[in-house]
């Protein structure tokens, strides 16, 4: 009813510097305006309305808002200054609190550009200091801030699990082990550099009464990962419920305990909430009516059929299914990916017996992934920005990190109790 | 063909919907000497309930098929349906589907849309009763304190909280989740949601107190119909009308099927006595005191009415089979 | 030339007393949207008494924030393009490129603009069921503003391309531009 063909209009809109928000909703007008189906147009703004309209996307802005709540210029500090009496007396002592801070603000923030910006202003100019290269610290930088949407709580597990009807707690459980795996493999990787380059040992080996200060100090902004999954795991609150646990948390303790927040800063903070939300949400509404054109094209089932005829082998379909959305990653955006593929995919992975919750860690981070390749990477262009470094600088530095990456994505394929164990502790996966 | 049919649902292909839609398409394709022609888009291709409301009034369907809550934003009057115990059993409310309350609905409904038709009345899922988690609920007392989750209408809010109940709106998405983390400790739903989304995986208990009957309404967009010649139009309706009796009674066939499966899979079915399931009025009382100040009290008489003239009707009938 | 440029200015001041009123709205919005599903969460769980309102009232709050939201975004270029092949263009070429994508955005915003309208009137039919039973119009109609705000910026930027075309260099820099990269960049620096 509606051709296939309309799908290629997307990818040339997009291709040509069209913003992918209004590619999105273009591709249904025109499709329904050629192929003698005018009754549908009158339907398109009620479909972008109604993918908009759902309680579960307020989770977004929730989030959203708790991390910049949190992002505000002391909490990072801490964190940092925690990390830095674990981890900061080894060789390459920076590069590993960089990644260490990157695992502790995951937990705190849903996006993993709030991490790339936040980490890399304060840390770049203190790695320089210490002798590393400004491109090497920079790509230090956005190698782990693919943690940030891995590790609880992540926007684009919310998209995906209002997209695909899963349980949004087990998408979260199911990150962290992912999550804290990339963290250490991205470290073993850095002792190797740091052993080959002869990184600086700054420190001296914090005492066991600095660890605890630092601790203290971090604790309370540290907690918010587990008000967010204990809060949903006890019964106390649903997810979004939890979101907005997490703001009034971070407000309290940012306003009143640890005082990092000033009040006169509050409209600011809304403000960029409020603009990067909406940016989100209106994807996520027209990749409502997007996907509305590709089921009635009939596409997902063709290409269900044309996949599973190709293989019905597991491992190879999501060995194919990796490569595809490596490749897409590399131009896309993890949500308008999620949005458009994630409906399409995760059919065909589950009739061949995958879990959903694996196949949704496994796409979340392959993507995720994504936003730290070249050519478009939304992580790449904030750490140049933040680092004044090129691209293509930065790229060079983490080519031993994206082999990190790489495997991560193989494990998580192919040991599905990576992603699995900790839902299943909880009853939240089979 | 001379005329398409654009029948679009929110059921899966192997629903209740998909059901009364396949007989409707095969009907009339037979029937008409192929100068209709059916096109069936299932699965919430348009959207939610009211979503495919808006496709029917707009014209991009011809026919769908929603509960009362896909109507009820256009008409909140149609929400006294859905009232707890106001209907007493299937041949109540299967006599009641036919009564002339609904020849009213119908219009109401026209004169609020514009051009939606009720042309069906029939069942989408059987009786909304009392799943659990924890504890059975035989009567009033179990339900004191426990977390329940209802779709969020007030009127179903009233109901609960009435009975000393925690009602707990909850979008169906996260319901596995939250039932199984103790968000809620049970949900208003039929056996024949609970059993084919694997939620009796988590719910042990299952009290048939059947305090809402699941109505579904299939409804036409009048420009359409009206559009037909009149042999076609009379066939449309008959379609429909046998397509809503076929959903019906599919319903039944399933539900059985469906507690026996609950059962095998280590659940437990109950259904309360008349005087438990009597202990439970209370909340129905404070259903309709809601539905009479915040809606219509003339609409709750309305029904009120239709009801008892069917269960005289009922009970007359059956004076006469047994010979009393 | 010159009419060009009297034309932005009169469209930039127009539309930055507009994107005021949006700032306004969208800090006030989220604001709402925190409080709202907070005050439920309290009621449930405090209270043990759920409010009935509160889930359909944050989710209308959030469709308002889309749609006061976007239109500053689409001022501050946030909405998020692929800029490969713009970039590939010469200046001058690159004014051209961008103005007929604008020009289909204006295009999209005219015909989205048109049918969420007569969507939005349909909502004067219904009613939110929770709330006070408020016509949904009131919700719908966030969708015809945000297509029209939207356009309203597009049009500008169509017209500040136009201009880059025409004479490269000589356009001022809308006031805007720097008041909200102050607002929205400048915070985490404290
Ligand atoms: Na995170
Ligand atoms: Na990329």
């Amino acid at each position: 009813m509606v051709p296939v063909q309309f799908l290629w209009l997307l990818l040339v809109l997009i291709a040509v510097g069209l913003p992918i928000v209004f590619a999105l909703g273009i591709v249904p007008l025109i499709a329904f305006m050629i192929s003698d189906q005018p009754a549908f147009l009158k339907v398109v703004a009620q479909r972008l309305y109604a993918g908009i309209d759902q309680f579960p996307l307020l989770a977004i802005p929730l989030f959203i808002l708790a991390g910049e709540i949190m992002n505000v210029g002391g909490i990072t500090q801490r964190l940092v200054g925690f990390a830095n009496t674990l981890v900061g007396h080894l060789r390459g002592g920076l590069a590993h609190v960089n990644i260490v801070s990157s695992i502790f603000f995951a937990g705190l923030s849903g996006s993993a550009v709030a991490d790339t910006s936040a980490l890399g202003s304060m840390l770049i100019p203190a790695m320089e200091k210490q002798g590393y290269t400004r491109r090497f610290a920079a790509a230090v930088t956005a190698a782990s801030s693919v943690i940030g949407p891995i590790i609880p709580p992540s926007i684009i597990m919310v998209v995906y699990a209002y997209v695909m009807q899963v349980s949004i707690g087990a998408l979260f459980l199911g990150g962290l082990v992912p999550g804290i795996l990339t963290g250490l493999g991205l470290m073993i990787v850095t002792a190797f550099l740091a052993e080959k380059r002869n990184y600086p040992q700054a420190r001296q080996r914090a005492t066991l009464p600095e660890v605890g200060r630092a601790g203290w100090q971090a604790g309370f902004p540290l907690l918010t990962p587990l008000i967010i999954l204990g809060g949903i795991l006890s019964g106390v609150f649903t997810p979004t419920e939890a979101a907005a646990a997490a703001v009034v948390y971070s407000l309290v303790i940012s306003l009143f305990v640890i005082r990092t927040l000033k009040l006169r800063r509050l409209p600011d903070l809304l403000l960029r909430t409020a603009v990067s939300s909406s940016v989100i949400l209106l994807v996520v509404g027209m990749a409502n009516v997007f996907g509305w054109v590709v089921t009635l094209s009939g596409l997902p089932t063709a290409l269900a059929s044309g996949i599973l005829g190709i293989s019905e082998n597991p491992y190879l379909v999501l060995f194919l299914i990796n490569v595809f959305l490596l490749f897409v990653g590399m131009f896309l955006d993890a949500g308008p990916a999620i949005l458009i593929l994630g409906p399409i995919l995760a059919p065909i992975a589950i009739k061949l017996g995958v879990d959903p919750t694996h196949f949704a860690i496994l796409m979340c981070v392959n993507l995720t992934i994504g936003l730290a390749t070249p050519p478009m990477g939304l992580i790449l262009f904030v750490a140049s920005a933040v680092s004044r470094e090129r691209v293509e600088a930065i790229v060079r530095d983490m080519l031993p990190y994206y082999l990190v990456h790489l495997l991560i994505i193989l494990l998580i394929t192919y040991v599905p109790a990576i992603s699995l164990t900790i839902p299943r502790l909880f009853g939240l996966a089979p | 063909q001379e005329y398409t049919m654009k029948i679009g649902h929110v059921g899966a292909l192997d629903g209740d919907d998909q059901q009364g839609a396949a007989f409707i398409k095969s009907f009339l394709e037979a029937r008409s000497n192929g100068r209709i022609k059916v096109e069936i888009y299932p699965n919430g291709q348009m959207g939610d309930f009211r979503a495919h409301i808006e496709a029917v009034q707009l014209g991009t369907l011809e026919l769908t098929a929603t509960t009362g809550g896909g109507i009820a934003a256009f008409v909140p009057e149609i929400q006294v349906t859905d009232i707890p115990y106001t209907l007493r059993d299937d041949l109540v409310a299967e006599k009641v589907s036919d009564s002339p309350f609904f020849d009213d609905m119908r219009n109401l409904v026209l004169e609020r849309t514009g051009n939606v038709r009720l042309l069906s009345v029939s069942n989408s899922g059987r009786w909304r009763s009392f799943f659990t988690t924890k504890k059975l609920i035989k009567s009033v007392d179990d339900l004191k304190g426990v977390k329940m989750r209802t779709i969020n209408s007030p009127l179903q809010i009233e109901f609960v909280n009435a009975l000393g109940g925690n009602a707990t709106p909850i979008g169906w998405g996260e319901l596995y989740t939250s039932l199984q983390t103790g968000v809620v400790e049970g949900t208003k739903n039929a056996a024949t949601d609970i059993v084919p989304a694997k939620l009796d995986e988590v719910i042990k208990y299952a009290s048939l107190d059947e305090h809402a009957y699941l109505f579904g309404f299939w409804w036409v967009n009048d420009d359409w119909l009206k559009s037909l010649p009149e042999d076609l139009q009379n066939l449309v309706v008959d379609a429909v009308r046998q397509g809503g009796i076929i959903q019906t009674q599919w319903n039944k066939e399933q539900e059985a099927g469906m507690l026996q499966q609950f059962v095998e899979n280590g659940g437990t079915v109950y259904v309360p006595t008349a005087e438990e399931r009597a202990t439970f009025y209370p909340g129905g009382d404070a259903a309709k005191a809601w539905f009479s100040k915040e809606v219509s009290a003339e609409w709750l008489g309305k029904w009120e009415s239709a009801i008892a003239d069917v269960e005289a009707e009922i009970d007359a009938e059956r004076a006469r089979t047994i010979g009393r | 030339m010159k009419a060009i440029s009297l034309l932005i200015s009169g469209l930039s001041a127009v539309n930055n007393a507009l994107l005021e009123i949006c700032r306004v709205l969208s800090i006030a919005l989220v604001a709402a949207i925190t409080g709202v599903v907070s005050a439920g969460v309290f009621w449930r769980y405090v209270l043990n008494n759920s409010l009935s309102w509160s889930d359909e009232l944050a989710k209308f709050l959030m469709v308002w924030l889309v749609f006061v939201g976007a239109p500053i975004a689409m001022r501050m270029g946030d909405h998020v393009s692929i800029d490969m092949f713009p970039d590939l263009f010469p200046p001058r070429g690159r004014a051209v490129l961008m103005a007929i994508l604008l020009a289909i955005v204006i295009w999209f915003c005219v015909v989205l603009g048109y049918y969420s309208l007569l969507f939005a009137w349909n909502g004067w039919k219904q009613v939110a069921i929770s709330i006070g039973r408020v016509p949904l119009f009131w919700i719908f109609v966030s969708v015809p503003v945000g297509m029209a705000l939207i356009l309203l910026v597009a049009l500008q930027q169509f017209l500040e391309q136009i201009q880059e075309f025409l004479a490269p260099g000589t356009g001022e820099r809308d006031p805007f531009l720097d008041r909200y990269e102050d607002l929205l960049r400048e915070v985490g620096g404290e």
